[in-house]
């Protein structure tokens, strides 16, 4: 899950409260020391496409300035990624914006197009290629996919066919979300998509990890997005590991790029210099304590727990108004949450013994629930 | 028939609360929408996502909405019920504020869209979307099934636009820009970073283009600072500020040359590339004089 590197700020400040946060937050904020500067040409091919890309790339589906995405591409970013659906479309106008003056040649250009009828994706790429201006898109991605037959789904494979043999595309490519292995093997096993996009950060799973480094190594290019597991960033204002993050999803061989999203000049800098950037081994451990460090706080609102609780605490109510109150800082909206609980509320776990509730990411529910109460009634 | 009367009246005074009620119970955090038209037919049960949560369902695009206090999204499938294939989603975004509401639906528009009248609201509108933003929600309308015709887009619009709560005015600011004429539909309440710039967020740009030369106008709004609003220009350090006379200042921006000035407690200016402050000035004065009377909230 990712949120903006400024809600998360207000997340992490209120983390940083409690005490348990404290030394793998001090020891986060160290990391910078703990990367040493690589190689600012660092590039990486595309997969099997005879391309390559820096490491660095662009997601563009945050900015609405023209001209940070120009200062992406000066100082090195050549891979740009947006969306039909971003902004409703206005975002591919602005990167076609930025596209212009002689910017298109230097760059490789990514867009999205949902599964729907051959006529209608072939529809919806003319109309990216008009809200762009250009002529040609390099990668279109089927967007948000996550089961095989999505990878094997006739009907879009038959328009990205027809798009390519139009010179309209080059490559097609899949973006995933949700089943991201499950696609990753079929991409692999059935061939046709060229590369793909797929959330990864210093809290994936090993077996993502491994699964990466194989569809690299068989020839898929694999693009790396929400590098930042939620971005972050230290309460005191100290140096955020925003460039570890990205160093650390870049270690892995079989990432061809990345695409983390930048709204300011500021921020493309701060990317861009993560570009071969190599992570120490303390500084790896010091990533993943810190996020391990955030986990048991990091509710994922999946609503597993709902109607588990024998006495009837909604618990997944509960633990959002927490959520409310210690992650986004708004005691106003948290006791307005908890207080339309009513009769569902944890009042209840204050004389219970024993907490049937099981939540799927281990996170201690009891304790959540009466620390709502005590904070929240 | 005082008899007759009062129970009337009492009959109205329930009917308001379990109206009411039923209001508050669509409106409460986690309880779909109840889409209020009987014309229509509820094909798929309503969903509703909250921050943590709005990824699975609208994946990376989910950061664009993230920033402006988003609060939740409830989903819709609904279709005429005569013509069930001919399914509409619904999507109703929440924000903390009806600024934050207006700031998403402006970061969707641009001139070339088609705009059109939904009851209070101004809708931007194609063969298979409607959009359009009403006191602290943001409505996303498309088209899924194949028969779906624009006429069922508006219907839908009307529907939802009549039960929802608060006003589409744009906020003052943005009407500002516009009477010193950026195009309206280049005005955005920006959250993150204005010209590129986080420090200058909270803000609102607009663009107007002069014999051919494109300019940004900007509004930045007053700071916070123990309680009291202070001046943007007090609190802010603009990159490679230097005085110009008048009360100008100029502003070495990434890319861009900037011209600003107060206004009451906020700062305007103009920028563009390689603006000179002769070409700035009538515009800056005009964005000025009009900002600085402009209310605080």
């Amino acid at each position: 899950m990712t949120t903006t590197r400024r809600r998360f700020l207000g997340m992490i400040g209120a983390a940083a409260s409690i005490a348990a946060l404290e030394p793998a937050i001090r020891t986060a904020s160290a990391l910078a020391a703990k990367a040493s500067p690589g190689d600012p040409k660092e590039r990486r091919k595309l997969g099997n496409t005879g391309l390559t890309v820096s490491t660095i790339g662009i997601g563009a589906m945050t900015t609405s300035d023209s001209e940070v995405l120009r200062h992406s591409i000066d100082l090195g970013g050549d891979y740009i990624d947006t969306a039909c659906c971003y902004m409703g479309g206005e975002n591919e106008r602005i990167v076609g914006r930025a596209l212009s003056d002689g910017y298109r040649k230097k760059v490789l250009l990514a867009t999205k197009v949902h599964i729907a009828s051959t006529a209608k994706m072939v529809e919806s790429c003319e109309k990216s290629l008009k809200s762009l201006k250009v002529d040609v898109i390099d990668v279109l991605q089927l967007h948000g996919i996550s089961s095989e037959s999505d990878v094997t789904n006739a009907e879009a494979r038959e328009a990205m066919t027809k798009l390519v043999k139009d010179g309209k595309v080059r490559f097609p490519g899949v973006t995933t979300h949700s089943g991201q292995e499950t696609v990753i093997r079929a991409v692999m096993k059935h061939g046709f998509y060229r590369t793909v996009l797929v959330s990864y950060n210093f809290r994936s799973s090993d077996s993502l990890t491994t699964l990466i480094r194989e569809a690299g190594a068989a020839g898929v290019a694999m693009i790396g997005m929400k590098t930042q597991a939620g971005g972050y960033s230290l309460p005191d204002g100290s140096a955020t590991p925003h460039q570890a993050a990205l160093a650390w999803v870049l270690s892995n061989q079989g990432i061809a790029t990345t695409i983390p999203s930048m709204v300011s000049f500021a921020q493309v800098d701060e990317n861009m210099k993560a570009r071969g950037m190599k992570l120490a081994w303390s500084g790896r451990k010091s990533l993943a304590a810190y996020g391990a460090a955030i986990a048991d706080r990091h509710c994922a609102m999946c609503g597993s727990c709902d109607g588990m609780c024998p006495n009837g605490v909604d618990v997944p109510s509960v633990v959002r108004s927490l959520m409310y109150l210690e992650g986004y800082r708004e005691p106003g909206l948290a006791g307005e949450s908890y207080a339309g609980l009513g009769a569902r509320s944890a009042a209840a776990c204050g004389s219970c013994s024993l907490c049937t509730v099981q939540c799927r990411r281990s996170l201690p529910v009891a304790s959540l629930c009466r620390k709502a109460h005590e904070a929240l009634a | 028939m005082r008899a007759r009367f009062t129970a009337f009246v009492l009959l109205i005074v329930v009917a308001s609360c379990i109206g009411a009620v039923a209001f508050a119970a669509s409106s409460v955090i986690g309880a779909p929408t109840v889409f209020p038209v009987t014309d229509w037919a509820e094909t798929a049960t309503a969903r509703v996502f909250n921050p943590e949560t709005l990824y699975e369902e609208i994946n990376g695009e989910a950061e664009g909405f993230l920033p402006y206090d988003f609060r939740d999204l409830t989903v819709q499938i609904v279709a005429p019920k005569a013509r069930v294939g001919d399914e509409i989603r619904i999507e109703r975004f929440r924000f903390a504020t009806g600024l934050d509401a207006w700031g998403i639906f402006s970061r969707h528009r641009h001139p070339e869209q088609e705009t059109a009248t939904i009851g209070s609201a101004t809708a931007i509108v194609s063969d298979q979307s409607l959009d359009f933003q009403k006191g602290t929600s943001f409505v996303r309308i498309r088209a899924t099934g194949k028969g779906v015709k624009r006429d069922d887009l508006f219907a839908a619009a009307k529907a939802m636009e009549k039960g929802m709560p608060g006003g589409s005015e744009p906020p003052v600011e943005a009407s500002c820009l516009a009477s010193v004429g950026a195009d309206p539909a280049t005005v955005v309440y920006q959250r993150q970073a204005v010209l590129g710039i986080e420090a200058l967020a909270p803000g609102f740009e607009g663009k107007k283009t002069v014999d051919g030369i494109e300019m940004i106008l900007f509004i930045i709004e007053p700071r916070d600072g123990k309680g009291k609003t202070r001046s943007a220009m007090e609190t802010l350090a603009l990159p490679g500020e230097s005085p110009a006379g008048d009360g100008v200042i100029r502003v070495d921006l990434p890319r861009r040359t900037g011209w600003t000035h107060a206004a009451g407690k906020r700062l305007v200016g103009v920028a563009g590339k390689g603006l000179s402050k002769e070409a700035a000035l009538p515009l800056l004065d005009d964005l000025a004089g009009k900002a600085a009377v402009l209310p605080y909230e």
